[in-house]
């Protein structure tokens, strides 16, 4: 009786698993912060095409084709400005404390990803916060890699939806 | 222990250990299905031997840059679910001792280490492969599947308490992944 159940089980989970799956993206994106002169930084930033012309859909609410670099600068201007700070110091952030960063005219576009260049001015420590993404996935990472001097990378971290920031020591 | 080391093996376990990894998942599912527990040296030989491999073809692309093409080795990580949970159902969930399932684990593991490198790649930020890298992300791949694979010994345990042979569990477990990798498959 036993094997008449194992087949019928068997049929059934075959059919189950038939309906219900779907391929699912991995979502994160990789940066890294270099100190070119003091207190001078960089921030190169590489994020997914698919993912962040999503997330910029999802904001301006009109269709977005980063292949359009001139037409979407101003957009993934507005998307960092939503998304993306940095604050003096390492405590509570205040407004009053916000430090200002510039985009990179162009941004560098492939299919598969896009590369985004920000500079600041910044005396360690400070925290960086960044939400891009995370509000579209909630399983987005932001990984950081520092580095301070010539010395090799003085800092790795994640942000994500329960660590919005890290700060720069 | 580093920052590098502690930051690539959360991401290494959390690849694995992901409800949306659905390919590692199913797979390891698979292969584990009619193993028992107490043969723990087979199941533990094809753990690290995917591991190892999954790591050697992404250094290899770090190393090399051959070119892939894309949907070839989606097509490949498709396979290698299809042919290990196409096995348990056709040896009726019944498992294999002489099997050196291990083999069969690290040519697999360099299906799914070669699909998985453009993702790595954009993971990694650019020049920041360290050997801290490569060694946190392997320990949390193989510390991932030990815990999926505990898990699942727990779920097959369960089902034995109500009644369930080994191999019972086996081949529906088999059945499922088998129907999963067919319906993406097409």
């Amino acid at each position: 009786m036993f094997r008449i159940a194992r087949t019928k089980l068997t049929l059934a989970f075959v059919s189950l698993a038939l309906l219900s799956t779907d391929i699912h993206p991995l979502h994160l994106s990789s940066a890294t912060l270099v100190q070119t002169a003091k207190n001078q930084w960089t921030l190169k930033k590489t994020l997914f095409t698919d993912d962040l012309e999503e997330a910029m859909t999802a904001m301006s609410y009109e269709p977005i084709r980063l292949s359009d670099i001139v037409h979407n600068q101003a957009n993934l201007h507005a998307f960092f400005e939503a998304y993306f700070s940095i604050y003096k110091g390492n405590g509570e952030p205040q407004i009053g404390k916000s430090i200002t960063w510039a985009l990179e005219p162009t941004y560098i576009y492939d299919p598969e990803s896009v590369h985004v260049t920000l500079r600041f001015t910044a005396k360690p420590p400070f925290q960086v916060f960044d939400g891009t993404l995370i509000t579209t996935y909630a399983d987005q990472k932001n990984v950081y890699s520092v580095r301070k001097s010539a010395e090799g990378w003085s800092q790795h971290a994640i942000i994500d939806a329960d660590r919005p920031s890290f700060t720069v020591k | 222990m580093s920052d590098a080391l502690s930051l690539y093996l959360e991401l290494g376990f959390y690849h694995i250990v992901d409800i949306h990894a659905w390919d590692h998942l199913l797979f390891l599912v698979a292969l584990m299905a009619p193993i028992p527990l107490k043969a723990w040296k087979p199941w533990l030989a094809a753990l690290s031997a995917f591991t190892l491999t999954h790591t050697a073809a992404m250094a290899l692309q770090a190393l090399a840059d051959i070119p892939l093409n894309k949907s070839w080795i989606e097509w490949g990580v498709l396979a290698t679910l299809f042919v290990t949970a196409g096995r348990v159902v056709c040896l009726k969930g019944v498992h294999q001792p002489r099997t050196k399932l291990w083999i069969l684990a690290g040519l697999f593991g360099f299906i799914h280490g070669a699909a998985f490198w453009s993702d790595f790649a954009i993971m990694v930020p650019e020049g920041a492969f360290t050997w801290e890298v490569w060694l946190g992300f392997t320990a949390g791949v193989e510390g991932g599947q030990i815990a999926v694979v505990g898990a699942l010994f727990g779920f097959r345990a369960i089902l034995e308490q109500l009644g369930w042979s080994l191999r019972d569990t086996a081949l529906v477990l088999g059945s499922m992944c088998l129907g999963i990798a067919l319906h993406l498959a097409f």
